[in-house]
């Protein structure tokens, strides 16, 4: 962490003075110095050529002061010093070049500063005899001894020197000094004045002819100097390593770009990189705190059974009427706390992301119907009716969770129940045609509750699905609830892959409505016209439109003509149209609670019809259930008690048209499911054991070998046989079984899939072989690898059927009871419910003995969810134990002991990467732990196992260090249990909250049964 | 509810950690960087507007070749004020006896009207002492012209023994006795006392020294009436005769070197001649240089005497004689010489609004 910081500080830095010296780079080029530079450069140029220019004018009398050659001179010489400041953005390898030109135009200036003084001395002295020769010829003319010949003679001599001065012919010089020697011959000739006059002409000849080639010279080599050449080479020279200069920069602007990109990258990744710490880190505490109320949920739920149990075994002592109104009291309370806690267990972790869903098989009808049964009670007490319905096109068989869709599906039935006064709350499931999954596998089923109660506004309904929140505090207090119904119901339907939402309208009603993906089952479903019901007719008798229409939809659907009367008066007609047409209705459903409706049963009854062709089937509130079996001699086949369901229906109308009277099994147990079933759903998740129920010793005479290698599985099964009533053998691997079968007959054989010398599949293959077709003994798997794909391959090794670990008794029992049968030598095929692990609830007619299973199955489904965050899962344990606390404390030893030693295996495969040592020991552990409960190590250990069947050991010691770990904890847990136990108040028989359940809810079941 | 609490704690941590904020700082930092860059490439985009096309050469006003002399010069009055005074401060030379104002007074045309001036401890010097007025003009400083600027040449009667005999050390540490000094440098020259600062403020007194609005000056500038019939009669033999081929530019001469004796031997009729007669000789070694001097600037002409190098002239008629005689190689009249004289007294201008 801290290195991290460090090397991110480091980099930041190192990133920000690398940018700073790019940046710095791009900076080099000074454009006011390159400015600068450039004008001195143009400006050498110029002085140059001015001075030349000048040079010119000078020789040839046009220009007549010096003063410009001087100015350019010292303008130049500033120039020059100027120049000496190269601009530093050139490189050295420029200044070294400019500097050698700099020299060079140094020592040029030099010469021609001393040429052109030289110029100015000579070019005076040639200037002053030439303008003052023409004087001096036109004084000597002028003279008084005038002499025409002198006079010719200077003439000629001055235009030869003015022709001499002008051109550059040299053979006009030796004309001249011949002239001049001439002059001076003659000179003595002549007065003095005008000798001296002569002479002065021969000087000031002699001086132009001295001067004047000099000055030309001059001229010559001051216009030859390389000054141009210079100055243009100079210009170039520095343009050149400017134009460098500038593409160097230009890289460096690049790579500035670049690296800024590159940097501010690197921070943008930073500043997301902290911002996903700190997110996960909020997850994460958040995730605790759901996990604490997870486990906090799950500690107090302990408790509260104590206390809901002992209140139940004391309503059952003698008590005053005070006193056992006062135990109701503890035992509504209690109740209500318990679904409050198992809300908030819920929630908690749907929030941490615990909650799982199963994808099993099951049927939407009886999910449904379920529901509605269930809140049944509670809507005829308010007087409301209750309608599932179901559309045709919906696939009845489907994939998901059945317990969490009824538990979606209690709520919002529940609260439409709750806000609605008074009229019916349909329920009604049909295909979502707008949301059709592109998986051909799967659908999507929209579920509405449509209720005509209070209804919400607008402004309430955006609070509806949020955590803790109803529509208002006083709803609340009118109304109860903890408001976590529908967010919990959000969660799930979210889970499932589909939305919640709600369309209501204050006064009229709300409907609640909700999407969900299910998988669809790949067999079609069966056709939904029955060939039995097809073109009779039935005559719908009720005054509840809806309930008609229902009626009506789905008997249509099953292809009969339905006729609907609202009426008393127009059901009595259209009975005497029917029988004037000689079309007599096939069955009458007939709501005996109508108004007047007596008279109309009076006539049908006692009217001169032919009751052999109608069918009458009474409808009524389960208030009026004596009153509708009173019908049953009066001619009647049956009676239906709302709330009628499709399933319902359908059965009473076959039986109707069948033929078989009230009597009839189906009906009765029509009757007795619908008051069996109306059990709380809370129910579900309630902690119960089977202690109340007396352990039924059967005379079981099955005989049964176990083939198990891990000592703690074989005791937990063995034990769990043992409370079902059953003895088994016991082998510790396949070979042993197959020696064993080989001497001794055995009915049913838990075969254990992963075992050392020989597996279970191998094991049942050479079974199969040895046995042929002439013996058949049932072999079921027991395998912790709760994959689908394994049950393919228990069969497919000629297994008959399929246990997961950890076993559930109840799935135990079931299994036992299923190949108990007379067909114990024929093979049976596994039925499509074949999974017994994932029972639901009453899914299945059951008689009598099973329906106690069916309970521990609901009960039992349980456990592993709502406890699957803890250590171990103490239910669990409870079960296998039946509350024996001795037998707890045992297993747990035995479990500890037995785990050390596999775990032991474990790193020695691990320490030579022996990836299948390793899988196999995980696969122990995970197998132990479940059967124990220990779920947390179960967990642990399938992930191990997962890996090393991957071939991939990584994480591998991590994760048996967690296994050490949590071996430790439970081994810690050990004593501390016992002494808890021994420490509990009440008989070991007596386990919490679970007899009340039962004992409150039996009378019903008793009662229509 | 959870992710409410999420979401709070996100927050929290965000504006809580002070890192966080510092890489967010950072990063604007960086951002604004980088678009200075590239500003600044956008900049350098544009079409450069140094333009390489050749400037028309001034032309030089040809219709004279003598110059009138600018009415303005701009100059640094502090520093103008400061090089007075240490022009006029005898601490200059070794023995605090004179200053450059003794040779170059000011009230006589700027010099010391002697042929030789005298220097420390009654030395006399080499030549004779040229007018500082107007020397900012001059292409070159001295008779031999060897220093190049004014800056330059104050080096040399500052360490001439025959001069002021002094050194740079030694009027560093006198100046700095004085506090008005070390107050004035110091808010002039960051550097406060020093030989460049002292040259600098010396030469820029010296450079205020010129003589503008003389009355040919007037005369050049259109006021036909500045200058008598006369005069201008002597400026057209002034021209004709030859004299403007040397003395011609802004300050009449100063501008160009010349041969002392172009037509006659000057140093060779008889008379005691000097070592530092050979002129520029002496400072390129040139043989072509012997007897080569600096042309003197006319400007005051009249009252500067005595004339030429060695002084040996007194009177100005003289000195135009021996030049006519000389450098042209003939004979002035009387009357040409006095015409000649009578224009060059039209040279003689004004200091500070003054006539010299």
């Amino acid at each position: 962490m801290k290195l991290a910081k460090l090397k991110n500080i480091s980099i930041g830095i190192g990133g920000s003075l690398l940018l700073v010296f790019l940046v710095g780079k791009t900076q080099s080029i000074e454009f006011t110095e390159h400015e600068q530079y450039h004008e001195q450069l143009v400006k050498l140029k110029d002085n140059y050529a001015i001075l030349n220019q000048n040079l010119l004018k000078s020789r040839y009398e046009i220009l007549t002061s010096y003063d410009v050659f001087v100015k350019e001179l010292s303008e130049l010489k500033q120039t020059q010093q100027n120049m000496k400041n190269i601009p530093k953005f050139i490189h050295t390898e420029g200044v070294s070049e400019i500097k050698q030109l700099l020299v060079e135009n140094a020592e040029v200036i030099k010469e021609k500063e001393s040429l052109i003084e030289r110029f100015k001395s000579k070019n005076a002295i040639l200037k002053n005899s030439l303008s003052y020769l023409p004087i001096l010829t036109r004084d000597i003319g002028y003279a008084e001894s005038r002499d025409w010949y002198l006079e010719t003679n200077l003439n000629d001599l001055l235009y030869n020197v003015l022709l001499y001065n002008l051109t550059s012919d040299e053979k006009i010089a030796p004309a001249i000094e011949s002239q001049i020697d001439q002059l001076s011959e003659m000179k003595d000739q002549y007065a003095a004045s005008d000798r001296s006059l002569i002479e002065l002409a021969i000087a000031h000849t002699k001086a132009i002819i001295l001067h004047k080639p000099q000055v030309d010279a001059l001229t010559k080599q001051l216009l030859e100097l390389p000054t141009k050449q210079l100055s243009d080479l100079l210009y170039k020279t520095y343009e050149h390593h400017y134009e460098k200069a500038l593409k160097t920069v230009n890289i460096y602007r690049l790579y500035t770009y670049f690296f800024s990109l590159l940097f501010l990258g690197w921070i943008s990744y930073l500043i997301i990189d902290n911002l996903a710490k700190a997110r996960s880190a909020a997850l994460a505490a958040a995730q605790a705190k759901s996990q604490f109320l997870a486990n906090m949920s799950h500690e107090i739920r302990t408790p509260m059974n104590g206390v809901l149990g002992m209140a139940d075994l004391l309503a059952k002592t003698a008590l005053n009427a005070e006193q056992q109104s006062f135990v109701e009291t503890i035992q509504v309370s209690g109740q209500s706390l318990l679904t409050l806690i198992n809300d908030i267990l819920d929630f908690s972790k749907l929030e941490a992301g615990k909650m799982l869903l199963e994808t099993v098989e099951f049927d939407l009808t009886k999910a449904v119907d379920n529901v509605v049964e269930l809140l049944a009670d509670k809507a005829q007490a308010k007087g409301i009716e209750v309608i599932a319905w179901i559309d045709r096109e919906v696939p009845r068989k489907l994939q998901g969770d059945p317990t969490r869709l009824r538990q979606i599906l209690i709520n919002l039935v529940g609260n439409a129940i709750k806000f609605t006064a008074s009229g019916e709350v349909v329920v009604r499931a049909a295909v979502n045609s707008q949301e059709l999954t592109p998986k051909s596998q799967d659908i999507c089923i929209k579920f509405a509750v449509k209720d005509t109660g209070i209804g919400i506004t607008p402004e309430a309904q955006n609070k509806l699905f949020k955590s803790f929140s109803q529509v208002d505090a006083s709803t609340t207090r009118q109304y109860g609830g903890t408001g976590l119904g529908l967010a919990i119901s959000k969660q799930l339907v979210e889970m499932m892959g589909g939305a919640i939402g709600v369309d209501s309208e204050v006064g009229v009603g709300s409907t609640f409505w909700f999407t969900a993906n299910f998988g669809k089952l790949s067999t079609p479903s069966s056709k939904y016209v029955r060939e039995e019901l097809k073109d009779r007719r039935l005559l719908m008798v009720d005054g509840n439109a809806t309930y008609g229409e229902f009626v009506d939809y789905h008997a249509s659907g099953w292809g009969m003509e339905v006729d609907r009367a609202m009426t008393a008066a127009a059901a009595t007609e259209k009975l005497l149209a029917d029988v004037a047409g000689n079309r007599p209705y096939n069955v009458v459903l007939l709501d005996i609670e109508m108004p007047e409706i007596d008279e109309t049963i009076e006539q049908l009854i006692d009217g001169d019809r032919d009751l052999s062709q109608t069918r009458l089937i009474a409808c009524a509130t389960r208030d009026r259930q004596e009153e509708a079996k009173r019908f049953l001699g009066l001619g009647f086949v049956g009676y239906l008690i709302q709330p009628i369901t499709e399933s319902k229906l359908l059965d009473s109308i076959i039986a109707a048209v069948t033929g078989q009277s009230q009597e009839s099994d189906s009906l009765s147990d029509l009757v007795y499911n619908s008051g069996k079933q109306a059990l709380p759903v809370s129910l579900d998740r309630e902690d119960r054991t089977l202690k109340d129920r007396e352990p039924e010793v059967k005379t079981k005479s099955l005989k049964i070998l176990l083939v198990e290698d891990t000592a703690i599985n074989r005791k937990v099964v063995l034990n769990q046989l043992k409370m079902l009533g059953y003895r088994a053998d016991v082998a510790t691997n396949g070979q042993e079984a197959l020696d064993i079968l080989a001497t001794k007959h055995y009915d049913i054989l838990f075969m254990d899939c992963q075992m050392p010398v020989l597996d279970g599949y191998s094991a049942t293959q050479q079974l199969r072989q040895r046995e042929g077709k002439d013996k058949h003994t049932i072999a079921i798997a027991m395998t912790a690898n709760a994959m689908s794909g394994d049950r393919e391959k228990c069969l497919a090794a000629g297994m008959d059927d399929y246990l997961s670990k950890p076993v559930d008794m109840t799935a135990l029992a079931a299994m036992l009871e299923k190949w108990s049968g007379p067909s114990q030598s024929s093979p049976l095929s596994v039925n499509s419910n074949g999974s017994t692990s994932a029972l639901p609830l009453g899914s299945e007619p059951v008689n009598n003995q099973q329906s106690t299973v069916s309970l521990e199955s609901a009960k039992s489904t349980t456990p592993g969810i709502s406890t699957d965050n803890l250590l171990f899962d103490r239910d669990r344990l409870h079960q296998i134990s039946h509350g024996n606390e001795e037998l707890e404390q045992e297993l747990l030893q035995i479990f500890v002991e037995d785990t050390e030693a596999y775990l032991e295996e474990l790193k020695q495969g691990l320490s030579v990467n022996d990836v299948v040592k390793v899988s196999r020991q995980a696969h122990t552990i995970k197998g132990a732990s479940g059967n124990v409960g220990v779920t947390s190590m179960q967990e642990v250990a399938a992930e191990l196992e997962r890996q090393a069947r991957m071939e991939s050991l990584e994480d591998a010691p991590e994760l048996v260090a967690e296994l050490e770990e949590l071996l430790d904890a439970v081994r810690a847990f050990v004593k501390p249990l016992a002494e808890v136990n021994h420490k509990s108040p009440g008989p070991p028989s007596v386990s919490p909250g679970s007899a009340s359940r039962t004992t409150r809810e039996t009378p019903r079941v008793q009662t229509h049964g | 509810m959870v992710s409410i609490d999420a979401k709070l704690i996100i927050v929290k941590l965000i504006y809580q950690k002070k890192r966080l904020r510092r890489v967010v700082l950072l990063s604007v930092l960086l951002l604004s960087m980088f678009l200075l860059v590239l500003w600044q490439h956008y900049q350098l985009l544009d079409p450069m507007t140094t333009q390489t096309a050749e400037s028309p050469v001034a032309s030089a006003a040809i219709d004279e070749p003598i110059q009138p002399i600018p009415l303005r010069l701009e100059l640094n009055e502090s520093k103008v004020k400061l090089g007075e005074k240490l022009f006029h401060d005898p601490q200059l030379s070794g023995d605090s006896s004179i200053s450059c104002a003794s040779c170059h007074n000011l009230q006589t045309g700027g010099t010391d009207r002697l042929p030789r001036s005298l220097g420390i401890n009654g030395a006399v010097g080499d030549r004779n002492s040229p007018t500082v007025f107007n020397s900012g003009f001059n292409f070159k400083q001295f008779w031999d012209g060897r220093s190049e600027t004014l800056v330059a040449q104050i080096d040399g009667p500052i360490n001439n023994p025959k001069e002021m005999g002094s050194s740079w050390a030694e009027i560093i540490g006198k100046l700095q006795g004085e506090s008005d000094y070390v107050y004035r440098f110091d808010k002039l020259y960051p550097e406060g006392i020093k030989k460049e600062n002292i040259r600098d403020a010396i030469a820029t007194f010296v450079r205020s020294l010129y003589t503008p609005n003389s009355r040919f000056d007037k005369f050049l500038r259109g006021d036909e009436s500045a200058i008598t019939e006369e005069e201008k009669e002597g400026y057209r033999r002034f021209k004709a005769y030859g004299c403007v081929s040397c003395h011609q530019g802004m300050n009449v001469g100063g501008n160009m070197f010349q041969t002392m004796g172009v037509m006659a031997d000057y140093f060779g009729d008889g008379e005691d001649r000097m070592p530092s007669d050979a002129g520029r000789f002496h400072v390129t070694g040139n043989e072509g240089d012997r007897y080569m001097f600096k042309v003197p600037s006319l400007r005051n002409v009249a009252l500067t005497p005595p004339y030429f190098h060695d002084g040996s002239v007194v009177t100005l008629e003289g000195a135009v004689a021996i030049m006519a005689k000389y450098q042209l190689g003939r004979q002035l009249s009387p009357k040409d010489i006095d015409l000649i004289v009578k224009f060059l007294d039209t040279l003689t201008g004004e200091y500070k609004g003054q006539a010299l």
